[in-house]
């Protein structure tokens, strides 16, 4: 399935068949290389982009070259799904390895916003988890010393690819992120960051061949990285029954219906 | 060191009598990045130098005019601020 639906679908935010209508709204799969800017956030999209492989971020630039990566987007997430309403921030949005893509227009986003509202509460849960990663990558940034902040960002890589599937057991994946891009999204230098890599595999945490995240030791690097995937997950309940039988998230008339009838 | 097993050997950088750094050789851990300097603190309004891509050196020579070249940058950065701190007051 569609790895976007598919994660709001697991998440328990979106029904099979409201599934089944968002699908075709997003347009055909397009390939963007690697290090291309999709555009500059001032540019006026009409649309968002749903990553379907591949990696991307969100960055800004300091006159001298000096980079801040201020979110990564992995396959299943979506980038400017608030820009139809509110003016994007300033910065960049580009690829960092070669990404599948499609676009979901801001007219059908409007279309969904009036005439869809359960579907509209799913796409307003994956805008809230991009602020809820945006929240721990400041206490990450702020708070965490240099091993801790790159296990934490090392399992949050980890389980963002494993609720679309793809990590399972052994938890392995290529390497999504260059040493100089961990560095630039942990706000450390890239022998910071490669000492703590190293310190990672002296310890057995992670494995030691080159280009792929392979982690031995899950609970060390929870634990070294204060990792607690609440802040990724959308409900408490996997299967989404305890938000569509209680009607706890949902538009004013499911609220005032009280039934979990949403069409 | 004990706390930085891939450090070498590290020294203090000291300008006009006051410590602004520290410098630090890192050991064969590093793959590319191996027995080179690099600064491993600096203070201050130097702090964003350590994560210049260009803050890597093969000796503490290059190590010295690196610095040299960071500190006559922030000089006439303050110079510039001066100056239009003065013109500011001109007008």
């Amino acid at each position: 399935m569609h790895l976007f639906a598919k994660k709001l679908v697991a998440g328990g935010f979106l029904r099979q068949e409201d599934a089944e209508y968002l699908i075709p709204l997003c347009g055909p799969p397009r390939i963007v290389p690697a290090s291309a800017n999709f555009f500059p956030h001032e540019h006026h999209a009409r649309h968002a982009t749903v990553i379907l492989s591949g990696v991307a971020c969100r960055y800004k630039m300091i006159a001298d070259g000096r980079r801040q990566i201020v979110a990564l987007l992995f396959p299943g997430d979506v980038n400017g799904l608030c820009d139809a309403v509110v003016p994007p921030p300033s910065g960049f949005f580009g690829a960092l390895r070669a990404c599948t893509i499609s676009q979901l227009q801001y007219k059908d986003l409007q279309r969904i916003r009036t005439e869809f509202p359960q579907i509209d509460v799913a796409l307003w849960a994956e805008t809230v988890s991009h602020i809820a990663i945006a929240e721990e990558w400041l206490f990450n940034i702020g708070q965490r010393d240099a091993l801790e902040r790159v296990a934490h960002l090392l399992c949050e890589i980890i389980f963002r690819h494993s609720r679309v599937g793809l990590v399972g057991e052994p938890i392995e994946l290529k390497m999504p992120l260059t040493q100089n891009e961990l560095a630039d999204s942990t706000g450390l230098s890239p022998v910071h960051v490669n000492r703590t890599l190293n310190e990672l595999r002296a310890k057995k945490i992670i494995g030691t061949q080159p280009h792929v995240l392979a982690v031995m030791n899950w609970n060390r690097l929870k634990s070294i990285g204060g990792f607690d995937p609440r802040y990724l997950q959308f409900s408490q309940s996997p299967t989404g029954e305890h938000l569509f039988s209680t009607n706890r998230i949902g538009s004013a008339s499911q609220r005032s219906g009280g039934q979990t009838d949403h069409r | 060191l004990a706390a930085l097993p891939s450090v070498a050997e590290g020294r203090l950088i000291i300008v006009d009598g006051k410590l602004v750094g520290i410098l630090c050789l890192l050991n064969d851990e590093y793959a590319d990045q191996s027995r080179k300097w690099f600064p491993e603190v600096m203070l201050g309004s130097l702090s964003r130098h350590c994560r210049a891509s260009d803050a890597m050196f093969a000796d503490l020579d290059e190590a010295r005019s690196w610095l040299q070249r960071v500190l006559t940058q922030q000089v006439e950065a303050s110079e510039e601020d001066v100056g239009r701190v003065l013109s500011r007051g001109q007008g």
